[in-house]
């Protein structure tokens, strides 16, 4: 078993330092900063694998390397795109792992001790979804940032992690229907607030939390098909009231009609997909200019483009991988609270790679979120190493009700 | 054609193959390490993992010294009463102790009300899956379960 891990440990340093060489070869003379990125990664994650077998042998090593290598390909690409945002994804993502390191190592009495505090989840949730309706700025058409001083960041994200250990405590012990309401209510309430921020894709990811958590607790299919009814008469009342979904709808419908206005973004993102190719053009040799938003929410074209369909497949696989291995520690988890808490945070991190991965091959009505452990972004980095830090933390199973 | 070894979209086509190779590389080592899921779910009834106990201190005499390898087979009962598999003759371990049995691709523990109790890592354990490397105590009896290799 170790064995095997440590194989997999050098597979992913072959694949940053074959990365990083291609990109230092691209710049005369040779880039130095690539080597020190090489450097650096190598470090920290050999630190993080040793002190993770160090003090518990137990848990699930592959979550680890499995985000680690989709971080890989994510700033290979930044690296490629723009030198500077890639040094303050490294920042992050270092940020990311200590955090991660962090709930690993000091959250010794366990997670089940959270699940009291319910009210203050609900609080926080409220808070954290209502706030960017009140003090945000409005980026990209969306009105979900909120600047304090001068660190700027999504509260939609915190909203996410408060909703779903709300909800992990609030459904854990469910016996009878009438205590389905107040849970139904804060997510009405979260939705509600997303809804009139204009951020379709975290409503969506908001909604498929609630429905799997809430479908995990009663193992009640009706609730679904309930759920999924007012998800329809809902997602058609603001078609509608709004003429942002509206316009989302009618370019998702069809994008060359509108190729130099509204849709603009999606086409530029199907032709890198197909300039790529399967193998792409070779790092350094497309043209990720004409992506917008290339670093975060589109940077899976731009991935496609320059690294190849097989490396975009490769994405979703580990995605999906990913997953697999979080609902299994879930499986594991011996309370119901740890249980809901490592299923709702794998399916946030799961649909979000679906959502945004759809959007930008026009699948589905693109919506602007970023791709975990992919994209450009602090909060997101940050938001996805906790969740993963939980799940490392449950996959060790050494949690007991008696304490 | 003359190939010019630092030319970069020469060097750069190498590079993108490579780079697709070695992220395949990846997948399928962590599938590889993923099989064993697999292998677990597609058993069926009467055939079981194959795990192991490995004594780790026999504290409360029987038979078994330390370092006995132990077989589970589908179930095994551990106790201080002559029907079990697994004897432990001492005074602080319960007459029907605990039982581990397979069900449903994994290795249950069950700690069959016992008055000392059953831990598991430590901790103790009512019913619990049982990982390999967990570290079983019952009494002063430390045992480890092992997979298949």
């Amino acid at each position: 078993m170790t064995k095997s891990l440590r194989t997999l440990q050098f597979y992913i340093y072959l694949f940053l330092f074959f990365g990083f060489l291609n990109l230092a070869l691209l710049k005369k003379p040779i880039d130095l900063l690539a080597g020190i990125f090489f450097a650096v990664l190598l470090v920290i994650i050999s630190v993080t694998v040793r002190i993770l077998k160090k003090y518990y042998p137990m848990g699930d090593h592959l979550i680890f390397l499995l985000a680690i290598s989709l971080c890989s390909i994510g700033l290979i690409m930044l690296f490629r795109l723009d030198r500077k945002i890639a040094v303050r994804q490294l920042v992050w993502l270092v940020l990311g792992i200590f955090l991660f390191l962090f709930i690993v190592l000091y959250l010794k009495k366990g997670i089940i001790k959270f699940s009291e505090y319910r009210y203050i989840f609900l609080a926080g949730t409220i808070i954290f979804m209502a706030m960017a309706t009140f003090f945000g700025v409005e980026k990209l058409g969306a009105k979900n940032w909120v600047k304090i001083g001068l660190v700027g960041f999504q509260p939609s994200e915190f909203g996410k992690i408060f909703l779903i250990l709300y909800l992990a405590s609030a459904l854990s012990d469910i016996c009878s229907r009438k205590q389905l309401i107040e849970p139904c209510i804060v997510i009405g309430i979260s939705l509600g607030f997303m809804v009139i921020q204009k951020d379709l894709g975290t409503a969506l990811i908001i909604f498929a939390i609630a429905v799997t958590m809430v479908y995990l607790s009663t193992s009640k299919t009706r609730y679904v098909l309930i759920s999924l009814g007012l998800f329809s008469i809902g997602g058609m009342a603001s078609y509608a009231m709004f003429s942002h979904i509206r316009r989302r709808i009618m370019i998702w419908w069809n994008p060359w009609l509108y190729v130099y206005n509204e849709s603009y973004q999606v086409v530029q993102s199907m032709y890198a997909i197909a300039m790529g190719g399967i193998f792409g053009r070779g790092l350094g040799m497309g043209n990720p200019g004409y992506v917008a938003v290339n670093e975060s929410d589109f940077i899976f074209s731009v991935i496609c483009e320059e690294m190849g369909l097989l490396i975009g497949f490769s994405v979703l696989i580990l995605h999906f991988l990913l997953f697999y291995r979080s609902i299994r520690s879930a499986i594991h988890a011996n309370n119901n609270f740890t249980k809901l808490l490592v299923s709702g945070l794998s399916v946030m991190i799961a649909v979000q790679a679906l959502v945004i991965v759809g959007g930008v091959t026009g699948f589905i009505p693109l919506t602007g979120i970023t791709l975990p452990f992919v994209s450009y972004g602090g909060t997101s980095l940050l938001i996805s190493f906790l969740a993963l830090g939980i799940i490392q933390k449950v996959s060790e199973g050494d949690e007991s009700e008696r304490k | 054609m003359n190939f010019n070894i630092l030319d970069l979209s020469f060097l750069s086509v190498i590079f993108k193959v490579v780079l697709v190779i070695i992220v395949f590389l990846i997948i399928m080592q962590a599938l590889k390490i993923m099989s064993k899921d697999v292998k677990r779910s597609t058993l069926k009834g009467g055939k079981n993992l194959g795990w192991k106990l490995r004594l780790d201190y026999s504290g409360d005499g029987g038979s078994f010294i330390s370092g006995d390898i132990i077989p589970i087979g589908s179930r095994i009962s551990i106790g201080r009463n002559q029907a079990n598999q697994l004897l432990l003759p001492s005074q602080s371990v319960s007459a029907y102790h605990a039982r581990i049995y397979f069900e449903d691709g994994r290795y249950m523990l069950e700690d069959l009300k016992s008055t000392n109790g059953t831990y598991i890592n430590g901790v103790r354990a009512d019913k619990k899956s049982l990982q390999p490397g967990d570290e079983i105590r019952i009494s002063q009896t430390v045992l480890v379960v092992m997979d298949d290799e």
